[in-house]
């Protein structure tokens, strides 16, 4: 935003007529960054449209196709108007929170698997795999943005958003302002927005620990008397999240930009997933599973992160742009994740960028691999969900970029990532990515 | 632990990879940045977010594996992935 003002200024001449709404240039989904034209002939007022496609694959796991549009129509005067739309389609099978049994041919599970409650959920697990759920899912995602200056140095984006799918609402708001100082080479930001979220399972939420499924053992606890009877179901999971955030974004020296931005996010309401089971095991015969729960997670959660960026050219050819975030909340997680690209131009509309990124979290404090059949009265929260346990996740990737002409450009990349556990009985997550994404600019 | 130091390791080796072409007085040396200085800031591959496509699949992926999020900004749509 700064900068693209700072280009128009000392590049672009600026064209006083405003454009018709036409189609025009992508925008990031979720960031209130802004993207810079850069061409090499004297124009301004260019639109924008992007296509991506992208495909995530899991081994054995989740496979994820993604459609993105994303319009940028510029309106003159420094306004732009942008919308993405987003078409996923998700499938494969995803771990529940059940225990994996020593013998992984199924004989050491006493019961059938949890019920399935989505419309699209299969009871029977993935291929006998009763720790990983099968489901399939569509999601669609409409996200429109307008962006405006307010006076010479205060500048506005407000925008709204929608997303849909089998058995989840979302819709929000948000607002940005950012106001340059310093001639431009210091840009202070903050913003709000506000999310509300549904979750709208086929039968309903769950009881949160309540009983999904058990054998014939005798139950010790109260609430696992007469477990074979289904446990209560309750309508649909409601929730709000509230985020904050302030930044600043500060020019460094002619091939330099730094940022540090300070987030501050409440969520409330039903947090706990309806999907996510956890097992019972009872350890006088070796851990067997027992019983299996609805997990259960606490009704509020406050997020904070602190993310550094930088972006700075190190010769003609060379641009190196690398991440850091610290976050932390008060379920007792906290996150270190770096991100590293490293961009080469062998030519002069060719580019290579090798991708390395890392991620460390640890758990949350109600986290448990499993519950004790032993235990006398149950916990206040557990999940058994291997995201909010402790684990790391590494990809690296190398993505080939060419521009067509002045107004288009192309990329391709490729990631592998792997993800590893430290508290559950999970293999490493192997995945693939690809991406193709095509951008082009017109009047 | 033996993992978080490897990756730490390999990190530095990126860093500093890209560190070893660093002009004298490095990437965070101060200066005075007037306007007709900024030409190279300005290009696209110089944005704090050159690469929206990328970044918001990202995003995505990385939000429905991991339990942090966010930093970057604010907004954008909720996924029942997480």
């Amino acid at each position: 935003m700064q900068l693209k003002n700072k280009k128009q200024m000392l590049v672009l001449p600026k064209h006083s007529v405003r454009h018709a709404l036409t189609v025009a240039t992508c925008t990031v989904l979720s960031s209130s960054i802004s993207v810079v034209s850069f061409a090499e002939e004297e124009v301004s007022d260019l639109s924008k449209i992007g296509l991506s496609t992208f495909y995530y694959a899991e081994e054995g796991r989740v496979s994820v196709n993604t459609t993105h549009v994303a319009i940028e129509n510029d309106l003159g005067d420094d306004a732009f108007l942008r919308a993405n739309i987003i078409y996923d389609t998700i499938t494969g099978a995803s771990p529940n929170g059940r225990i994996i049994p020593a013998e992984t041919n199924g004989g050491s599970i006493p019961f059938t698997s949890a019920s399935g409650f989505s419309i699209s959920i299969n009871d029977n697990g993935s291929a006998g795999k009763r720790w990983l759920t099968e489901f399939t899912d569509k999601r669609a995602a409409l996200d429109l943005s307008l962006e405006k200056p307010i006076t010479r140095t205060l500048k506005g984006v407000i925008e709204g958003n929608y997303s849909s799918e089998n058995d989840f609402t979302s819709y929000g708001v948000a607002g940005t302002i950012s106001w340059d100082r310093n001639q431009r080479n210091t840009t202070l930001t903050s913003g709000l927005a506000i999310l509300r979220e549904s979750v709208t399972p086929a039968s309903g939420t769950p009881l949160g620990l309540g009983v999904s499924n058990c054998n014939d053992t005798v139950p010790v606890l109260p609430e696992w008397e007469n477990c074979n009877v289904t446990s209560t179901r309750f309508g649909f999971g409601r929730k709000r999240m509230f985020d904050g955030m302030i930044g600043v974004t500060q020019v460094v020296n002619q091939r330099t930009i730094t940022q540090l931005n300070y987030s501050l996010g409440v969520s409330l309401g039903y947090l706990t997933d309806p999907y996510k089971l956890i097992s019972v095991v009872d350890n006088s015969i070796d851990g067997e599973e027992v019983m299996i729960l609805y997990e259960k997670r606490p009704d509020r959660r406050t997020r904070h992160s602190l993310y550094w960026k930088t972006v700075s050219q190190l010769s003609e050819k060379k641009i190196v742009d690398f991440s850091y975030r610290y976050f932390w909340d008060d379920w007792g997680i906290t996150s270190h994740t770096f991100d590293y690209k490293y961009r080469y131009d062998y030519e002069p509309k060719s580019y290579f960028q090798p991708h390395f990124r890392l991620n460390v979290q640890s758990g949350a404090d109600f986290f448990q691999r499993a519950i004790d059949s032993s235990i006398t009265s149950l916990p206040q929260y557990a999940s058994a969900d291997y995201r909010l346990g402790k684990l790391s996740t590494y990809s690296i990737g190398l993505k080939y970029g060419h521009e067509l002409g002045v107004n288009g450009s192309f990329a391709v990349r490729a990631e592998y990532i792997r993800q590893s556990y430290s508290e559950v009985d999970l293999p490493d997550m192997k995945a693939l990515v690809y991406q193709g994404a095509f951008t082009f600019k017109f009047k | 632990m033996k993992a978080l130091l490897n990756y730490s390791l390999l990190l530095t080796i990126l860093f500093l990879s890209g560190c070893s072409t660093f002009k004298p007085g490095g990437m965070f040396a101060h200066e005075e940045v007037k306007p007709w200085h900024k030409a190279m800031l300005a290009e696209e591959r110089m944005q704090l977010n050159p690469y929206p496509l990328e970044n918001s699949a990202d995003q995505k992926m990385f939000y429905s594996r991991e339990s942090a999020n966010g930093g970057q900004g604010i907004g954008g749509g909720g996924c029942g992935c997480n």
